[in-house]
């Protein structure tokens, strides 16, 4: 059994579970500011890492420290960020453009999801040791990112524990709010 | 057009290498200084972040770190300058070197006093064995002018210490047997293959003019430990941010690899190093060398063991120089005495060498680094050839090195299906 999410669906999913009571997670990831897209004006990572509710509770010292293991990333339209199969190296936290997911089944390839700017993918990297990616991450136009290395976390998470923890807790509500989605969308393909 | 640009992107790059060749090896003296620089900038980053930890910004932890690496600088180099001899005291140790050589040597090859008749092995090897003293008296007796300063020393002009009776008879038989040597040479070689006085400037000024020009260039070391300290990843940042995005993660683990082997080795070898070390200071000063010799031998064994057998070497070279030159000892082992000095010295040496082998490099490099000791033996002739004793001392780890990388290269480019 094949599962396709609908990109719509993979966005409208998480407003309506997360409803009234918008968590920082959904925010951090889902939320696009006004102020960012293809035409915003160039931020500073530490600015836009400031900008992020999930953020919110690292002081400016903590964003430096983040901004500082993180690496600025230009894709053009069309360019593989990453392959599904090869091994899990990077996050990649989408600053401006588009990036498009999908897997391969059986030989065909299948859309998952399109993000947009303030969105996370690949954070299986930071969680799982020598974990394949499951996806292909596709630049859609050009795209600005910054990457987020297991090596670069691991070193940051010696650094400074206290913002090691706080990615940490993001991250898990982000695959936690993933796995929650997987399920229902699995539970709508067997009732059909 | 595609292929064009390909041949002028390769011959650019080209271009490039060969650049970067000729610059590297027209300012090969000035690599070593730097390299250890780098090395020590790399093994003091960890206790940066450990001040960083307390608070301090990055600019304070490195301030603070550069004025102990002075303060220790300074330190060290008052201690060297205090107990390093001046030219009078050197005069002395000469003399006193070339008269305990020639007692040995004499002893050795049971010669007469006309220096002329010996044992079988004198009858044997006698005149390339006369050759190869006469080089050694050679570097040992004096110039004319220090011969002056000698002698000033022993009349007791002002400003200068008086040599002592001792000193002035070893000086008095060394010139009896530097005249006596001078005439066995005209024999073996012929005339004008020998004088008795060198003319010329001995060997061993040439060495020390040598070293003080070696010591310039080590003036960029400070300077490069600084720079590396204070960089807090911005040229690692800036090396990934050239490298095309297909690369970006196979580039971020290999440098993780090398970060991590670097590391591991670096500690290692400094506390195997430390540990040969502290052996040979404890023995030594077992089998009576004095202790601050054995300290001095100690450590010149302990950081000259980076290069394979190195620490052995100079341990075992330098307790058989102090064995010769000894003329009493005061051992805690009561059955050493000068005359088997030597002995103890050789099995110190040998102590030490299996306690390194057994103990010590299995149980803090746990063989991580396995090298193929042809591969070691080339490089260590190999850069002892371009760059003298400290390319010897860091050929291992630049082995090392260049084995991981190229090892975790291959292994990424494989696992991101780039090859």
């Amino acid at each position: 059994m094949s599962i396709r999410i609908d990109p719509e669906r993979f966005h409208g999913l998480l407003a309506t579970r997360e409803g009234k009571k918008k968590s920082a997670i959904s925010d951090f990831l889902y939320r696009v500011p006004a102020s960012l897209g293809g035409k915003a004006p160039p931020q500073s990572a530490v600015e836009f890492l400031a900008g992020l509710p999930a953020l919110a509770g690292l002081a400016k010292k903590e964003l430096c420290l983040l901004a500082s293991a993180m690496h600025e990333r230009s894709f053009g339209d069309g360019e593989v960020i990453f392959e599904q199969g090869t091994p899990s190296g990077a996050l990649y936290l989408i600053r401006s453009g588009c990036v498009a997911l999908s897997r391969k089944t059986d030989g065909t390839d299948g859309a998952l999801a399109s993000l947009g700017p303030n969105e996370l993918f690949g954070e299986l990297a930071l969680l799982l040791d020598d974990a394949p990616r499951q996806i292909t991450a596709t630049s859609r136009g050009l795209s600005d990112l910054l990457a987020l290395s297991r090596p670069d976390f691991d070193s940051l998470v010696e650094k400074s524990p206290v913002v090691g923890m706080k990615i940490f807790r993001a991250l898990a509500r982000l695959v936690a709010l993933r796995f929650i989605m997987l399920m229902e969308e699995i539970e709508s393909a067997s009732s059909k | 057009m595609r292929v064009r640009r390909v041949i002028i992107q390769s011959a650019l790059a080209l271009l490039g290498l060969l650049a970067f060749v000729y610059l590297t090896w027209s300012l090969r003296s000035l690599i070593v200084p730097l390299v250890v620089g780098a090395l020590l900038a790399y093994a003091v980053k960890p206790l940066v972040e450990a001040v960083k930890r307390w608070g301090l910004t990055h600019g304070l932890a490195v301030s603070l770190m550069f004025l102990l690496f002075a303060a220790g600088l300074g330190v060290l180099a008052n201690q060297v300058q205090a107990v390093w001899p001046d030219r009078q005291a050197r005069l002395e140790f000469r003399v006193l070197a070339l008269y305990k050589l020639n007692q040995k040597y004499q002893a050795l090859l049971g010669l007469d006093e006309t220096q002329t008749r010996g044992n079988a092995l004198y009858d044997r090897f006698g005149a390339d064995l006369d050759r190869f003293m006469w080089k050694i008296r050679d570097d040992l007796w004096f110039t004319p002018k220090e011969q002056q300063i000698f002698l000033n020393a022993r009349a007791g002009q002002p400003g200068l210490r008086r040599v002592s009776d001792q000193i002035y008879n070893y000086y008095l038989a060394d010139g009896a047997i530097e005249e006596m040597a001078a005439r066995r040479m005209l024999e073996i070689a012929g005339p004008g293959s020998a004088s008795p006085v060198s003319q010329t400037p001995s060997m061993l000024g040439e060495y020390l003019s040598r070293l003080a020009e070696l010591l310039s260039f080590w003036i960029v070391m400070p300077v490069t430990f600084l720079f590396f300290l204070v960089d807090d990843g911005e040229i690692r940042r800036a090396v990934i941010g050239m490298v095309p995005n297909r690369y970006f993660e196979p580039t971020v683990n290999v440098l993780a690899d090398l970060d991590q082997t670097v590391g591991s080795y670096l500690r290692g070898v400094i506390l195997e190093c430390s540990l040969v070390g502290v052996t040979y200071m404890v023995l030594l000063w077992l089998v009576g060398v004095t202790g601050e010799w054995a300290i001095i031998i100690g450590l010149l064994a302990g950081i000259v063991n980076i290069i394979p057998y190195g620490g052995s070497v100079i341990g075992l070279g330098l307790g058989l120089a102090y064995a010769l030159l000894a003329e009493q000892v005061h051992p805690l082992l009561h059955f050493v005495n000068p005359d088997n000095l030597w002995l103890w010295v050789v099995v110190v040496a040998v102590v030490t060498r299996v306690l390194d082998d057994t103990v010590y490099q299995p149980m803090v490099l746990g063989g991580a680094l396995e090298l193929h000791p042809l591969v070691v033996a080339l490089g260590i002739i190999g850069a002892s050839l371009l760059f003298g004793l400290a390319g010897a001392i860091f050929a291992v780890p630049t082995i090392a090195l260049a084995s991981v990388f190229f090892k975790s290269t291959m292994r990424q480019l494989r696992a991101y299906t780039v090859i």
